[in-house]
């Protein structure tokens, strides 16, 4: 379709921006619930247009791509645009620039896993777990595999066509010993083909029974080492909105006024990559059209840049660093692929000096109620670990993580080994002495 | 009953049974959501969603198959019809479906406004009056309970949603619905800063009822003020000490109570797959004799108007713990067919894109005959938890929700706030533990968010009586 005679007619029509994104999206998905299937196939389509006529925009979202739909979406975001009032910053849609990177690594086996193999799997993994022990008692997993492909053009000479491959798989496993339930469940994400389901499920089914014996924590505990999974889960719903333009802007974030402070410890240095080779979030452009980057965050604790799109960097008067995402209707800024670099020290290591301490694993129960303009934490890991005399002695009933992401980031010492885990943040485990456990 | 809607879904049902279906279901949508959010004075979305689509499911030899397209384009749906049958082939799992016929058009009534028909710049002139009450910094600190001498607003946002269209089901048993589904409402959030203290707050405004429920400009104001006002308590509000206490829950923590702990227990895809510790214990004390909860889809109280299901079955309310006793679980067509159970209309899709699964609508404690104050007094030593914040559970009944704001309770009086105040457990020993609900009740839905299973998101009613629990772990910092 030739997607520029519509930008030509929303310009005609009074528009002086006009852009259309447009993502198709063939997903399926095989759900097994113990001996019940559930799945599907869905083709899905995203189109969205945004026009502004001098400073006032509006956006118009429907699941239909072709001309006469778009044209009328243009209309009716025009009419829309008319009846609300300025954005004084409006300053207009990005120009085309050189990307830095030409293509993505697009995996044709994703695209070739068919329904058969994916019943295959899910039967395999089914088996596998309730061999393991009869204490084992419910068990769902999922596989999804999407294949996207996402135009976009606007009305500044910006126009681009990007395919994508995925494959997601989860598991989660119920065990029961008396009255006693435990629930454990595990991820795992990726662009390119992947089929160690057997090894997540074991792990999980293994975990899910060592938790049917767990003890209580007597004493408050200061000294934790948290795994990569919930190391990232606290900073997704924290430091990613943080550093997110959008947030700064409008005063959320409690970092607005940091830039260039140092305001972690020194051992961490932090990073987003747009570009990084297989990663999640890895695309030539941003949402908007912009190419996708290397951004340096923090610099061995010093806080360098927030991650912008093209608007809430030209409201900062700085370059966008390529992180626009369309979340339904609103661009907003979001990380891409966010890396925190490693440290020296083997977490055996740092588990050896360690006394009275504990050892958090998978994901917290309540993450996103972290608060965003705080980093006030008040979260529960179901999966936590007493280490005592320098060695993980036992699984803990639930435990409670609280604190202050903020004020955790000043003392963190990330450790060896990074993960990439289920939030596009690639970390090692750290260790910290500012939270408390009980 | 819509013509067009009624052609494509006769031509799926011909070409699915060309195709040897023994059973085909339809659900055409055609579904509006408007947005508009004002965040600090600019208006940063302005936007309208159109979701146009179709979504087949086909019983084959006893096998499920699922398939759904974007768009009503008649050759996608010809192919989409092939590959649901083509699912189903490969499904090993043969299985059985309630097949009881329902027919019926189904749209709320006695409403003045509906947004399709008020002109954006009203809804404009909504959030403008919402954000005039957030702004009014001396009425606020007037209905401050606790409060600082100063504070600097850092951030103001206001929501609009409105959710409105149709959704057209039928299948091939002769099962023909149409269903206008309607929720507006709007939400509130500030953030404040005194003395090196932030304060945050948040309220809601929603329900099934157009726009008339939130365009009472007083009542729009008064919302502002009383977000504000709570956010400036917050300032100087301590964390609470952690332990286990007395606690009063608002009606938004009660809501969250009975749905996301009680309510996905009961949910019968959970029993049938032997993941919930309420299967095989219909009958069964569970909790004190003060816990009622219900699952309904048109509920006095307000909440989400859904009176019939995205398989066309008609919602029936469901009491699932009556005074401590379990009496029922939540059941679809296929789950009410392997448990030989009643179907009471809760099989829910997101959207066309899904097939339905098992959830539930609104899900509430019932109310009792305790007054407020009356409860603040028999409890004695305790706190009081509102500003629901959300929370997490596992299916084995933990949970961990945060309320965003509270009140110490000593000698029978609401003293000092507290702030952020983790509330953890399990509900079957939660449930032991309730003395007593409020006469009072509320129940509310927004269109914003929902409730998450399986990767599909879905409007309920959340909500309930201020309800009383004699022992519940709270943790502070």
């Amino acid at each position: 379709m030739n997607y520029r005679n519509i930008i030509d007619y929303g310009l005609k029509n009074g528009a002086n921006d006009v852009e259309i994104f447009i993502r198709k999206r063939v997903i399926k998905t095989l759900t097994l619930e113990t001996d019940r299937y559930k799945g599907g196939m869905k083709r899905e389509i995203d189109t969205i247009v945004r026009v502004a006529l001098g400073k006032r925009v509006a956006s118009h979202y429907l699941t239909i791509s072709d001309e006469k739909h778009i044209k009328e979406a243009i209309d009716r975001a025009i009419k829309m645009a008319k009846a609300i009032g300025e954005d004084p910053y409006w300053n207009g849609l990005p120009g085309y620039k050189e990307p830095n990177i030409k293509s993505l690594f697009y995996d044709k086996r994703i695209d070739n896993l068919t329904y058969e193999d994916m019943f295959n799997i899910l039967k395999e993994v089914r088996d596998h777990a309730f061999k393991i022990n009869d204490r084992i008692k419910g068990l769902l997993s999922e596989i999804n595999t999407v294949i996207q492909e996402v135009d976009f053009i606007n009305s500044n000479g910006i126009e681009y066509h990007e395919e994508l491959s995925g494959q997601l798989f989860e598991v989660a496993v119920t065990s029961r010993e008396g009255d006693k339930y435990t629930s454990i469940w595990t991820t795992k994400r990726s662009r390119r083909f992947f089929e160690d389901y057997l090894k997540y499920a074991d792990e999980t089914a293994r975990k899910s029974l060592k938790f049917l014996d767990t003890k209580s924590l007597d004493n408050i505990v200061k000294k934790v080492v948290i795994d990569p999974v919930s190391f990232s889960a606290l900073l997704f719903h924290s430091l990613t909105y943080g550093i997110s333009g959008d947030y700064v802007l409008e005063g959320i974030s409690p970092l607005k006024d940091k830039l260039g402070e140092v305001i972690a410890s020194e051992n961490l240095s932090i990073y987003d990559d747009g570009t990084l080779p297989g990663g999640w979030k890895t695309s030539i452009f941003d949402d908007e059209g912009v190419p996708r980057r290397k951004t340096t965050v923090l610099e061995r604790g010093e806080l360098k840049s927030f991650l912008h799109n093209y608007y809430t960097a030209l409201r900062m008067n700085i370059e966008s660093t390529g992180n626009a995402e369309r979340i339904g209707t609103n661009v907003t800024t979001r990380i891409s692929n966010l890396i925190i670099e490693e440290g020296s020290e083997d977490v055996c290591n740092i588990i050896s000096d360690i006394d009275e301490g504990v050892y958090l694993s998978g994901f917290p129960l309540s993450a996103h109620t972290i608060n965003i303009s705080t980093g006030d934490v008040n979260v529960v890991f179901p999966e936590a670990y007493l280490i005592s005399k320098g060695e993980i002695r036992y699984p803990l009933n639930p435990v409670t993580l609280s604190g202050n992401i903020y004020e955790a980031l000043e003392d963190i010492m990330p450790l060896k080994g990074i993960t990439d885990t289920p939030y596009s943040i690639y970390t090692p485990p750290v260790y910290t002495e500012k939270f408390r456990v009980k | 009953m819509n013509i067009e809607y009624s052609k494509i879904a006769d031509k799926i049902i011909d070409e699915a049974k060309r195709q040897y279906a023994e059973w085909t279901e339809v659900r055409i949508e055609n579904l509006f959501f408007e947005r508009i959010h004002l965040l600090n004075g600019r208006l940063k979305e302005t936007s309208i969603s159109q979701y146009i689509g179709v979504g087949i499911r086909v019983l084959k030899d006893g096998k499920i198959g699922f398939a759904s397209t974007s768009g009503l384009n008649i050759d996608d749906i010809v192919d989409t019809v092939s590959k649901a049958i083509s699912l189903s082939k490969i499904n090993p799992v043969k299985t059985s479906l309630n097949r009881e016929i329902f027919e019926g058009e189904y749209s709320i009534t006695g409403f003045k406004y509906h947004p399709k028909e008020v002109e954006y710049e009203k809804k404009i002139e909504i959030i403008k009056r919402l954000e005039e009450g957030l702004k009014d910094h001396g009425e606020a600190m007037k209905r401050a309970l606790f409060k600082p001498d100063n504070f600097k607003q850092e951030s103001i946002s206001v929501r609009y949603g409105g959710y409105y269209g149709e959704i057209y089901i039928r299948n091939s048993d002769g099962t023909e619905v149409l269903f206008k589904p309607l929720l507006t409402g709007v939400v509130t959030f500030t953030t404040i800063k005194s003395d090196g203290k932030y304060g945050d707050s948040s309220e809601t405004l929603g329900s099934s009822m157009g726009l008339d429920n939130i365009m009472d400009m007083d009542k729009l104001y008064e919302l502002g003020v009383k977000t504000l006002s709570k956010a400036i308590e917050k300032t100087v509000a301590r964390y609470a000490e952690a332990g286990y206490k007395k606690v009063i829950s608002a009606p938004r923590i009660t809501g969250v109570f009975a749905h996301e702990s009680f309510g996905h227990m009961s949910e019968a895809d959970h029993i049938v797959a032997k993941a919930s510790p309420l299967g095989g214990r219909i009958g069964e004390t569970l909790g004190s004799e003060y816990a009622t909860i219900v699952d309904s889809g048109v509920s006095e109280y307000g909440g989400y108007y859904y009176p019939v299901d995205s398989e066309g079955v008609e919602t029936k309310e469901v009491e699932l713990l009556k005074n401590g006793v379990l009496k029922g679980y939540l059941t679809d067509r296929e789950t009410s067919s392997i448990l030989n159970m009643n179907i009471t209309g809760n099989g829910r899709a997101e959207s066309y894109s899904y097939p339905p699964i098992v959830r539930m609508r609104n899900t509430y404690f019932m109310p009792g005959d305790w007054d407020l104050n009356e409860m603040i007094k028999e409890v004695g030593n305790g706190i009081y938890v509102d500003d629901e914040r959300g929370g997490e559970v596992n299916l084995d009944g933990t949970f961990t929700f945060t309320a965003g704001r509270g009140y110490i309770i000593e000698n029978g009086e609401i003293k000092r706030p507290v702030r952020d105040i983790i509330l953890t457990g399990n509900i079957l020993e939660m449930l032991k533990y309730i003395r007593g609900a409020t006469k009072e009740i509320r129940v509310e839905a927004i269109p914003f968010g929902g409730c998450g299973k399986g990767g599909q998101s879905v409007y309920v009613g959340l909500g309930g009586p201020y309800l009383y629990i004699s022992r519940l772990k709270v943790g502070g910092r």
